[in-house]
């Protein structure tokens, strides 16, 4: 009974599962994993023509599925958003109108992507991996200027190879760190009143994350 | 109980960092400078126009049934840059009455909490320039295209606009506004009267296609 009650109350405080007969020197390979992480994006391509700003405010996550040693599938949901103000100057568009302002530029991206990853010692502490992750990001971006906000939304294809390294918090731990980086491009374009038209996203994302595994 | 307490922590930094990145709210965005939306009717050949005229008072607009006539040395300040303005882009200044001008000019100050400009038809019956005060009792005046708004903050605007008397009668006597000006920022900012000058030219300089003769290509 006490047992039970000590097994249950570990699941409960989310603190390592540690059972005797699974202890080896090599520790566990996961079966699966989830990591939330905490994502900065850098800009590139034509998005840091829009916005140049690194950003700290994104986040993820993750999904993977081990189908034998090593090579796992799995899913990514996330969001990065861009912010950057540009001094005054004037802003033209094709139907008469022109601006002269203080501008603050906004874009953010959301990801929904399936993946393909490959863990080399998924048994080990510290368990460095390369993924190749498909999908659609949904992007809006917006141009403020005063209490007007203009923006554009739209869905593209995006792409985004990857490389990270999970360390386990202990060899038996079901927790454990994720850190990653990740390059990724998408089809996304937009344009404001036909005046700056913009192309090829780009961004390098570091990600930060807590992941939690399952034997 | 000390993990969750450090991831707790953690989890509170990142969040506000995120916080951190996004942009100012309305409020902060409003307090920035004074800012210049000009929009003109696309299409509009401005080189048919040769003469214009202009108010000889300029209109606070208060409220919506609230507005007066005001004439003091700020408004013929600002109606002098509007000329001398027109006058570099080749137009001539001429008689309202006599003088038959192709172009109308209306000027106004709108100082107000609430008020939508998005359809400009409320306040012609309040003060603001009466369609017969150039001549067409019968007319009203007409945006070939969508205005742009002025709405919802304590702002103060002032607003110019061009009016095209010499097509009102191909016009149905609608007074083609086909060029409006407006330089707006909040009540609670001060600025100049040299500041909002100096935007009466920035809403020209951002409109080159008003002027009375073309330029030489390559000029």
């Amino acid at each position: 009974m006490k047992k039970i009650l000590f097994i249950i109350i570990s699941v409960l405080l989310l603190a390592p599962g540690v059972h005797a007969q699974e202890k080896s020197p090599e520790g566990f390979s996961p079966s699966s994993l989830y990591t939330l992480s905490w994502s900065i994006s850098v800009p590139l391509g034509n998005l840091s023509s829009f916005v140049n700003n690194v950003s700290p405010a994104g986040g993820n996550f993750t999904g993977r599925y081990f189908l034998k040693k090593g090579l796992a599938v799995g899913f990514e949901f996330g969001w990065n958003n861009y912010y950057e103000k540009y001094p005054r100057d004037t802003y033209y568009g094709d139907d008469g109108l022109a601006i002269t302002a203080v501008q603050y530029s906004y874009a953010f991206v959301i990801p929904w992507k399936a993946g393909v990853y490959y863990y080399f010692m998924p048994s080990a502490i510290a368990d460095p991996y390369v993924g190749l992750s498909l999908g659609g990001d949904y992007m809006e971006e917006h141009i403020m200027v005063q209490e007007y906000d203009i923006y554009n939304t739209q869905w593209g294809f995006t792409m985004s190879p990857e490389v990270g390294v999970l360390i386990k918090f202990g060899r038996f731990s079901h927790w454990g760190a994720t850190a990653s980086a990740q390059y990724w491009f998408n089809t996304n374009s937009f344009n404001f009143a036909g005046y700056n038209s913009y192309a090829n996203m780009q961004g390098l994302n570091f990600n930060v994350g807590l992941t939690y595994m399952l034997r | 109980m000390k993990r969750k307490l450090a991831m707790l922590a953690v989890a509170g930094t990142i969040a506000f960092m995120m916080s951190c990145a996004t942009y100012p709210g309305v409020d902060s965005r409003l307090a920035e400078d004074l800012v210049d939306i000009t929009k003109y009717a696309v299409g509009t050949n401005f080189t048919q126009f040769k003469t214009f005229s202009i108010v000889d008072s300029v209109t606070l607009i208060k409220d919506y049934h609230d507005s007066s006539k005001m004439s003091n040395p700020q408004t013929q300040a600002l109606l002098s840059e509007i000329i001398s303005n027109m006058e570099a882009r080749g137009y001539t200044l001429v008689e309202r009455k006599t003088g038959n001008p192709d172009l109308g000019i209306n000027a106004g100050v709108i100082k107000v909490t609430n008020v939508s400009y998005y359809y400009p038809g409320w306040y012609w019956d309040y003060g603001y320039y009466n369609p017969s005060y150039w001549g067409y009792p019968a007319s009203y005046y007409w945006y070939p295209y969508y205005p742009p708004a002025v709405s919802y903050y304590s702002t103060g605007t002032v607003i110019i606009e061009l009016l095209d008397l010499k097509n009102a009668k191909v016009h149905d006597n609608k007074l083609y506004v086909d060029w409006v000006a407006i330089i707006r920022g909040l009540l609670t900012g001060s600025h100049t009267q040299q500041e909002v000058l100096d935007n009466v030219d920035q809403c020209f300089a951002q409109t080159p296609q008003l002027r009375a003769k073309l330029l030489k290509q390559g000029g």
